[in-house]
């Protein structure tokens, strides 16, 4: 019978450690933020690039909802709800983060640079 | 009265009795509670392994099927989701046997066939439920780790089917009439 440890078992075990390591990399890899989708009531309100650092003041269901962009980051700076979870979140920065306030219904949307486009973000 | 009678080959009896091992350590692990959905030692596919290295091919498929179907019967989740995870697991991981056996029959053992049979379960179940259940990108990230339990638990099962079948050496293989005696 077929019993005790092989050469093909070491190469088996080896490839599959190979395999494991490679899962990590491909399906936990995050990329730096590159551009900021903003949500206001379910439709996307701006697509805006962070380079530079700004601020902005999005209207929302409650009223205006403050946010600011950086290079690779953005967050809430304010906004009119009442536990600040959004504020709280803090910067997101890495491709496919997301703040959002759902009180005032706006929602910021990171994405890294390979982000695929459509026809109503070209 | 005619009397029916089914004539049985020892074969069938050996398929019988290791369906029924595979049945019992199949309910006895859903009762295991687990961190993340899919996460199992899978020691019910052991019985599979043994079965192929000690009985064939044949055998194998049947006791993995068995396994799955009356498994679910007994837990009560047949044709749910979770029976088609399970077979699509068992499928896989035939697969990846039959695959392992055909190419490397003299250079590849237990643990070699127990890793290919882990990583192929995990495979096929991730891979329905990425296409019937949750087709969502983000249920990738769950992959990563399972495939690494796949892996600790595939040596694990691997060095177990690898004492039991010596285990078996030493007593004597099983003669083809133990399995039917009783």
């Amino acid at each position: 019978m077929n019993t005790g440890i092989r050469a093909g078992d070491f190469l088996v075990a080896g490839l599959a450690l190979v395999l494991v390591g490679w899962s990590y990399v491909h399906f936990w890899h995050s990329e730096p933020a590159a551009s900021l989708e903003v949500w206001v009531d379910g439709a996307r309100h701006a697509s805006l690039p962070l380079i530079e650092s700004r601020t902005l003041a999005i209207e929302g269901v409650l009223g205006a909802s403050r946010i600011e962009l950086a290079p690779g980051r953005a967050r809430f700076l304010a906004s009119p709800c009442e536990s600040k979870r959004c504020v709280h979140t803090g910067w997101i920065d890495q491709g496919g983060m997301v703040a959002a306030c759902l009180p005032n219904r706006v929602s910021l949307h990171v994405q890294g640079r390979d982000r695929r486009y459509d026809a109503i973000n070209l | 009265m005619p009397v029916e009678t089914v004539t049985t080959r020892p074969e069938d009896h050996r398929i019988a009795w290791l369906a029924a091992l595979a049945i019992a350590i199949h309910v006895l692990e859903a009762a295991i509670p687990s961190p993340v959905p899919g996460l199992k030692p899978g020691l019910a596919n052991l019985v599979t392994l043994l079965a192929l290295l000690a009985f064939g091919w044949r055998t194998a498929v049947w006791v993995s099927l068995l396994r799955v179907l009356v498994g679910s019967l007994i837990l009560g989740s047949f044709l749910t989701p979770t029976f088609m995870l399970s077979l699509a697991g068992a499928l896989a991981s035939l697969l990846a046997l039959g695959l392992g056996r055909a190419l490397g029959r003299h250079w590849l053992g237990p643990l070699g066939l127990s890793l290919l049979a882990a990583l192929g379960h995990i495979s096929g179940q991730f891979l329905l439920a990425y296409a019937l259940f949750i087709p969502h990108p983000g249920l990738w990230h769950l992959f990563p780790p399972l495939l690494t339990a796949a892996l600790i638990f595939g040596i694990l099962n691997g060095i177990i089917a690898n004492l039991a079948l010596q285990g078996v050496d030493r007593i004597g293989t099983p003669r083809e009439g133990t399995a039917s005696r009783t």
